[in-house]
């Protein structure tokens, strides 16, 4: 099919196998690309019960059919297998230049099983792959790993890789590629870590032919104008994802002294706060009009240059341990992206320690130290703990379902939807968000559903498919709308697009006819993303998932006593009802029903749920 | 009746969106008038060098003018009137029946017969309820079917078509001179400001005499500086000031420290007026384009409930104002450096310098610190109370603070106003 090179490189590093495995036009066409195609290349694999960390647990690298063509922001790959946190469906996306070269080299994507004897780095470039020793590297930081394997391989390339958080498998290890990127969340580094593959690496520009160059030329000239009239785009390039902190704070969507509070000091953290302390520049991925990434320049002797922080990094190393100190939390951000862990996950685990120290919980015995609200030192020592795994750090590097056991703890302050733990977005904030979390196929996952974004005044991205503006704190029929959302936003990670791009749903279907030769309706999106959210579920219902585990704990559900959201609880149970009502989900079970999974082609799936 | 402030998308995101950061840097309207200061503006034949009559004539092409007035103001009429009638052959009509708070009936009256007459230049001579008056009659005069209770800032109003306006202040304090805000009030008692989508209200003139002052009673004085000090401050504090408003409303702030007790003290005294004057059109100015605080909404409750005067409850709100949002920005601190009040050891103390500056003046003017000392019987506010904490957050000038109050806190700031003590900021609510 147009689009694609139709094929995968699928590696046995146990074996030290190499070999092409060839995609059909069928399931390119069903699957479209990055995560929705790794959910069904990963789906084969997915026994109950299994370890996500044993060898067999496959980690696929996937890109989508927009790569390599000429619509912007869409240098985005996909990054999936079992998540290593959870033990369920994990997904990452990042971007920078690896997306870009990962298709230039004339695969779709990598498919990884086993594990080597011994450390190894992946190299591929120009349809050919090969092993190489990563013994020299192992324990070496993410930017120096880098640096290495770019004077090794002595060409443009992008490696993607681990560092100690994920050769220590920690549950939160990410990976990091292009220097400052990372696929961050469900500790798919940890998954690499356990496979002794240090990094992947790719090199190529390699290009497939779109089945309709002059379609698609429009397309990119309309993309191009619809980003240039975005009023974002502006605001993305002056501050990057943190231009959102002193809206967020004031729709009460900052969780703040570990999701207890809404209001605190955004001035010390907002936007221009940073631009007036750093020295900073943008960063753009490959193709990228905007540029939202940031870089900090000279920050100190030791460190000349910070990638980042974005938005969710600095709210999880800030409001949310009550830490208003800036520096502190470039230094925090830094650290997490050196040692490859996700700063999200790492905050949220340090600031539920700081939580459970004020109630008494945690005490300074067992932690071995004091561990107050706001103590910005406190943060980067336990940061240094969990990468190294001393003391209280080998409990923290579990993550809050863990650490609330090991504690003893009420698992219901423990921050987390099915392992993994909440990102800087309040589900008290939007009732749909919430229920978002409950059932997104990552557990709590703020991109599923973007309700920050897809339900703000004035965004039209969704409109044509009926996603429009609507009162945010009103639960009524915010099921159907939620499960719209969840299968909207299943396209980014597939397709692959850049989630902050303002494509309207009309564009992105049109692009997608353009370049594969298919004709996709504007509708058919929903139809994509309910078949992915349906495979998705349909893994993780195989892994033990059932309605039960659509949930939030109590402490995000909790009514603050401060701020917009004060008094405001999430409905979950008119929600959920009119979720499972409209997605055709089994009440009793949690699984997809019969006739859903057949509707949307997914007849194994179907098989294997409903035997 | 349904008005704008209650509509879900301002109410429940406008406050957040005027208040993000990356949302000033998408546009920044920042609309003043033409001003003219001084004492010689309204001279019967030229100087030397250009005057403003000119310049202002020249606007007036049907040789009509139009003047919104009350029953005070009018009596500087002829003195406006008679450099155009005199130099420019402008004939005048007067409309002096402007009523506190710019009651909607009279706004309406009052553009029948700005319509009847046909003018294209409209003199608004007075304090801000004549200003507002004058704004929202112009409105009408251009659009008859301009419906005020939904006229939200989310639209465009559309002015300039049939006329101009030329405002002339005889009060210091509302600012309302250099606003693109005008407070109407309607039979139900709610006061609703207004001011479209820009601020399209701010007049093209601004004309300060300050001869037009002189003789204020001391404590007219006293509340319309207290409401210049408070507009200066939220001006400075409010979510969406940048430094061009700050620049000016930190001035602002240290003109009323330094002259209004020279202006209460002495009625007469022309410096003190002068400065005063430029105070209030200066703190004006961020109010206009950069919004108020919740001083107002609080203010606005308790004064248009027991008749007290607005500049001196807003005064008194305003130091919880500044308590209140010291939970998320210490921005009060610059007015402290400005004052050389800052505590350099404690962010806290400097606050608390902050505001006893701020009630020395208050003393000092004779304006209440406590609502029980503006008069507000216990039995009585108990009985309001209910409504009190009703009414405050439909306010626009509430919600478009810096972030919501709930209503524990909000019962909180109001219990505490009634004795005059301060919040407790260490306390379960506000910690």
């Amino acid at each position: 099919m147009k689009g694609y090179f139709g094929k995968f490189l699928k590696v046995d590093l146990t074996n030290k196998k190499i070999e092409d495995l060839a995609l059909s036009d069928d399931d390119l066409k069903k699957y479209v690309g990055g995560s929705t195609l790794a959910a069904k290349l990963i789906y084969d694999y997915v026994k109950p019960g299994m370890n996500p960390l044993a060898p067999e647990n496959p980690l696929v690298f996937a890109t989508g059919p927009f790569i390599g063509s000429n619509i912007p922001m869409v240098s985005r790959a996909a990054i999936c297998g079992i998540a290593p946190g959870s033990g369920l469906w994990g997904e990452a996306t990042t971007g920078g230049n690896f997306p870009f070269r990962l298709k230039g080299t004339g695969y779709d994507g990598i498919l990884i099983t086993g594990k080597a004897a011994k450390p190894v780095y992946l190299f591929v470039k120009g349809g050919k792959a090969e092993f190489k020793d990563a013994s020299h590297l192992w324990g070496k930081n993410t930017y120096e790993t880098q640096e290495m394997i770019d004077k090794e391989v002595g060409e443009k390339a992008s490696t993607a890789c681990i560092g100690m958080g994920g050769e220590k498998l920690i549950k939160f290890a990410g990976i990091m590629n292009d220097e400052g990127r990372t696929a961050g969340r469900c500790g798919l580094g940890a998954l690499m870590g356990s496979k002794n593959l240090k990094a992947v690496v790719v090199s190529g520009n390699q290009k497939v032919e779109p089945a309709n160059s002059e379609g698609l030329k429009n397309i990119v000239n309309e993309a191009r104008d619809c980003i240039k009239s975005y009023p974002n785009a502006n605001a993305y390039k002056l501050y990057g994802t943190n231009m959102y902190i002193d809206l967020g704070m004031r729709l009460g969507d900052v969780p703040t002294k570990y999701f207890s509070k809404s209001i605190f000091p955004v001035e010390k953290l907002h936007g221009p706060a940073f631009r007036t302390r750093y020295n900073m520049a943008s960063y753009a991925c490959s193709g990228c009009l905007i540029g939202c990434g940031r870089i900090i320049k000279d920050f100190s002797n030791d460190i000349k240059k910070v990638d980042g922080p974005e938005y969710e990094t600095i709210a999880a190393f800030g409001p949310l341990c009550m830490n208003f100190n800036i520096d502190s939390i470039v230094k925090a951000n830094h650290f997490c992206n050196v040692q490859g862990i996700d700063s999200i996950s790492a905050g949220v685990s340090i600031a539920f320690a700081m939580h459970l120290y004020e109630k008494g919980i945690l005490t300074k015995e067992k932690a071995g130290m004091e561990i107050k609200w706001g103590d910005k030192s406190v943060i980067l020592k336990l940061l240094e703990m969990i990468v190294k795994q001393e003391g209280i750090g080998v409990v923290l590097s579990k993550g809050v379902k863990q650490i609330a056991a090991e504690f003893g703890a009420d698992p219901e302050e423990a921050a987390h939807v099915k392992g993994l733990e909440f990102p800087m977005h309040d589900p008290r904030a939007y009732q749909g968000a919430a229920l978002a979390y409950a059932v997104g196929p990552r557990g709590a996952c703020h991109l599923k559903g973007s309700f920050y974004n897809l339900d703000a005044p004035g965004n039209e991205t969704g409109l044509e498919l009926g996603i429009t503006f609507t009162d945010k704190n009103d639960p009524a029929q915010k099921g159907a709308l939620t499960a719209k959302i969840l299968h909207f936003c299943e396209l980014y990670n597939s397709f692959t697009l850049c989630q902050f791009s303002p494509m309207t749903a009309p564009m992105i279907a049109r692009a997608l006819s353009s370049i594969t030769g298919n004709d996709f309706k504007t509708m058919d999106l929903l139809t994509f993303g309910e078949r992915s959210l349906n495979l998705k579920r349909a893994i993780n219902n195989r892994l033990g998932v059932t309605r039960k585990d659509d949930k939030l704990p109590k402490i995000v559900q909790r009514a603050l006593r401060e701020g917009s959201t004060a008094g405001i609880e999430p409905n979950m149970d008119l929600m959920l009802k009119e979720f499972y009502d409209v997605s055709k989900w089994d009440w009793e079970t949690g699984k997809p029903t019969r006739g859903k999974l057949m509707e949307l082609g997914l007849d194994q799936a179907a098989n294997d749920l409903w035997r | 009746m349904s008005y704008w402030s209650h509509e879900y998308l301002l109410r429940n995101w406008g406050g957040p969106m005027v208040q993000a950061e990356f949302l000033k840097e998408a546009q920044r309207p920042f609309f003043v008038p033409r001003v003219f200061s001084g004492l010689n503006l309204f001279l019967d034949k030229a100087g030397i060098i250009p005057d403003v009559v000119d310049l202002v004539a020249k606007e007036c092409k049907t040789k009509k003018a139009f003047i919104v007035t009350d029953e005070y103001a009018v009596r500087f009429a002829p003195k406006v009137m008679s450099p155009y009638e005199k130099r420019h052959g402008i004939k005048f009509e007067i409309w002096d029946k402007a009523k506190p708070d710019a009651p909607i009936d009279t706004v309406k009256e009052c553009a029948g017969k700005i319509r009847k007459f046909g003018p294209d230049l409209i003199f608004a001579v007075g304090g801000g309820s004549s200003m507002d008056t004058a704004k929202g009659a112009w409105l009408l005069y251009e659009h008859p079917d301009a419906n005020f209770e939904i006229l939200s800032p989310l639209t465009p109003l559309n002015l300039r078509n049939k006329a101009k306006l030329v405002a002339i202040p005889t009060t210091s304090g509302t600012g309302s001179e250099v606003s693109g805000i005008a407070v109407i009030s309607f039979p139900d008692g709610v006061k609703l400001p207004m001011g479209g989508a820009l601020p399209e209200f701010v007049p093209d003139f601004a004309l300060l005499d300050p001869t037009l002052t002189v003789g204020m009673p001391p404590q007219l004085t006293a509340g319309t500086g207290g409401d210049a000090l408070a507009h200066a401050v939220d001006g400075f504090m409010a979510p969406r000031s940048d430094e061009l408003n700050q620049a000016i409303a930190l001035k602002a702030v240290k003109m009323v420290f330094e002259w209004l007790p020279k202006a209460y003290k002495d009625g007469n005294d022309l410096m003190p007026r002068i400065k005063m004057q430029q105070a209030a059109m200066m703190a004006g100015i961020p109010l206009c384009n950069a919004g108020s605080g919740i001083s107002h909404a609080l203010g606005h409750t308790i004064g248009g409930l027991y008749h007290i005067h607005h500049g001196a409850m807003v005064l008194l709100f305003l130091t919880y104002e500044l308590q209140v949002y010291s939970k998320v920005t210490d921005r009060h601190l610059e007015i402290c450096d400005m004052l050389g009040i800052r505590d350099k050891s404690s962010d806290e103390k400097s606050l608390l310098n902050l505001i006893e500056k701020i009630r020395n003046l208050m003393t000092e003017l004779k304006l209440p610190v406590s609502l029980k000392n503006a008069g507000v019987s216990k039995s009585d506010f108990d009985k309001n109370f209910d409504f009190i904490l009703e009414q405050t957050p439909t306010d626009p000038a509430f919600y478009f603070g810096w972030y919501d109050l709930t209503r524990e806190q909000l019962k909180d700031v109001f219990l505490c106003a009634y004795e005059g003590k301060l919040l407790d900021m260490n306390s379960e609510i506000w910690r």
